[in-house]
């Protein structure tokens, strides 16, 4: 009895330690912000290229994110590789280039990156926090934000 | 003439008064003693933890990659020697570095918190043995804390049997032998961790292998509580809160929205580290900017460098530092001036009484 209660109380400090940090309620002021502020902020991080975002999952974390975070982005990683209805793509906040890489490397991501050196994602207030992810519709209206890694089903975020 | 009077007494007193003013001239300095480059080289390291352990000859510098689960070993010139263990499970494999030390015969103890395994490599990486840490008990080591001592393994811990408002009834320390199994758990949590407002389990700690003391600091709070590995027990108690200490306004709570924590602990102080060297007993402190939040920069937040006297941990001078301090041996300080992965500069410090 006393092992299962130490395993319990074991599991939910680990939880609270590890999961509780991807955790996130409201974003409900974040939907409005129009395509046009997106699509400016990505070609302000891209060397001013045009990305598409209709159509499109946009993940964004940090290169220090918690591992229930890595294993939702390896997921979408084998959704990119698996289908071509839906976009994925992938920004990662971090100040050095070699970090970013590293990164990349190490979780073996194909999925198409832009770093954003300086998290000017956070403040232009295009989202609350990290990590989470964003479903563009085919208008470009945002569908979907939820935080990543929160253990949610990926397949209902973009249905 | 009673009014005159007044005004000379008034004077004379000012004058006595700014004379017996104690001087408030900073009296410790920094001293610049090197400056290490780590090389940086096919396989690459991304980001390591603010966490150096150097081994006691000063060798061996051991820094935790955060992003590949693996030690990276350089020799104290900055030249790579060796990288131990890899990401993964199986017997070197890694999932979570919680905690690492070496010791005198250059072994490097890792402990793997999701595993809640203690793996130990030999300077090169080769595996020497791999045991379940603590598999029966109702503790967990607090992250960055375990350390060898003589043939045993010390650690602050968490009781998880104790509610989690409940923090400081919690007790200290674990000593535990390298095959996983606790010896002896004494100490008691912290008590500021019923006022600090801040969820955290987080104990650091520092080790005088030469008097068996153990000195340890919630992150939270300003206290130092010292233990005596020997007699098992408390044996001194210290720390003020300086100038720029400081606690939420409000209680910050684990369900509450990460983004609201962020907001709540922004300009808080934590201590990161606890050093000692045959003088002082330093506590690392730093202020969580909202840079910090943002970004998770390590050059974003603020750092400070609270000085006491190791005898009696009378409080002797806050320094604020351009710099991140991250480990110390043989009284010398090492702390990171860029964390640039392409231009890692560790620096080398001593403390040192200011020539006047």
């Amino acid at each position: 009895m006393k092992s299962w209660q130490s395993k319990i109380n074991r599991l939910i400090f680990l939880l609270l330690v590890v999961a509780a940090g991807c955790n996130e309620r409201s974003y409900s002021d974040y939907y409005d912000k129009p395509l046009s502020e997106w699509e400016s902020y990505l070609s302000a991080i891209s060397d001013h290229q045009q990305i598409e975002l209709k159509n499109t999952v946009l993940l964004v974390l940090k290169s220090s994110e918690c591992s229930p975070a890595l294993a939702e982005l390896s997921w979408w990683n084998s959704f990119t590789k698996d289908q071509k209805r839906i976009e994925v793509k992938l920004i990662i906040i971090e100040k050095y280039a070699t970090t970013a890489k590293v990164l990349l490397e190490q979780e073996n991501i194909f999925i198409p990156s832009y770093r954003d050196f300086a998290a000017v994602i956070l403040d232009k207030d295009l989202l609350p926090s990290t990590p989470m992810k964003v479903y563009f519709d085919q208008q470009g209206e945002i569908e979907n934000i939820k935080p990543i890694g929160a253990h949610s089903n990926e397949m209902e975020f973009i249905n | 003439m009673i009014y005159q009077w007044t005004l000379l007494l008034l004077f004379c007193l000012l004058v006595s008064c700014a004379n017996d003013k104690p001087d408030k001239s900073p009296i410790l300095d920094l001293n610049k003693l090197d400056s290490i480059t780590l090389e940086q080289k096919e396989p690459l390291f991304g980001k390591f933890f603010e966490q150096l352990v150097i081994s006691d000859d000063g060798n061996f510098l051991l820094l935790s990659e955060r992003i590949k689960k693996q030690i990276f070993v350089y020799k104290s010139d900055g030249k790579l020697f060796s990288i131990i263990g890899e990401s993964g499970r199986g017997p070197s494999g890694l999932l979570e570095i919680t905690g690492y030390d070496i010791n005198d015969r250059d072994e490097v103890l890792i402990y793997d918190a999701l595993q809640r395994m203690l793996k130990i490599f030999d300077i090169e990486g080769n595996l020497l043995r791999s045991v379940s840490f603590l598999e029966n008990e109702t503790i967990n080591p607090t992250a960055n804390n375990i350390k060898w001592y003589n043939n045993q393994v010390v650690s602050t811990i968490y009781d998880t049997k104790v509610p989690f408002d409940e923090t400081h009834k919690s007790s200290l320390v674990a000593l535990a032998d390298t095959n996983g199994n606790v010896d002896k758990v004494f100490g008691q949590f912290d008590p500021f961790s019923e006022k600090d407002k801040k969820l955290t389990f987080n104990t650091v700690s520092t080790l005088d292998k030469e008097s068996d003391l153990f000195y340890t600091n919630l992150q939270t709070s300003p206290y130092i509580y010292v233990y005596d590995l020997v007699k098992q027990k408390l044996v001194d108690k210290g720390g003020i809160q300086t100038e720029n200490f400081k606690l939420p306004e409000k209680e910050i709570t684990a369900y509450l929205p990460i983004s609201q924590k962020f907001e709540l602990a922004t300009n808080t102080s934590a201590i990161a580290h606890i050093f000692n060297t045959d003088q002082y007993v330093i506590q690392h402190m730093q202020v969580l900017t909202n840079e910090w939040f943002k970004s998770m920069d390590y050059a974003a937040k603020k750092n400070f460098l609270n000085i006491y006297n190791k005898e009696t941990l009378d409080f002797i001078q806050e320094i604020p530092v351009s710099f991140t301090p991250i480990g110390e041996q043989n009284n010398k300080l090492y702390v990171i001036k860029d964390f640039n992965p392409d231009n890692y500069i560790i620096g080398v410090y001593e403390i040192v009484a200011k020539q006047n």
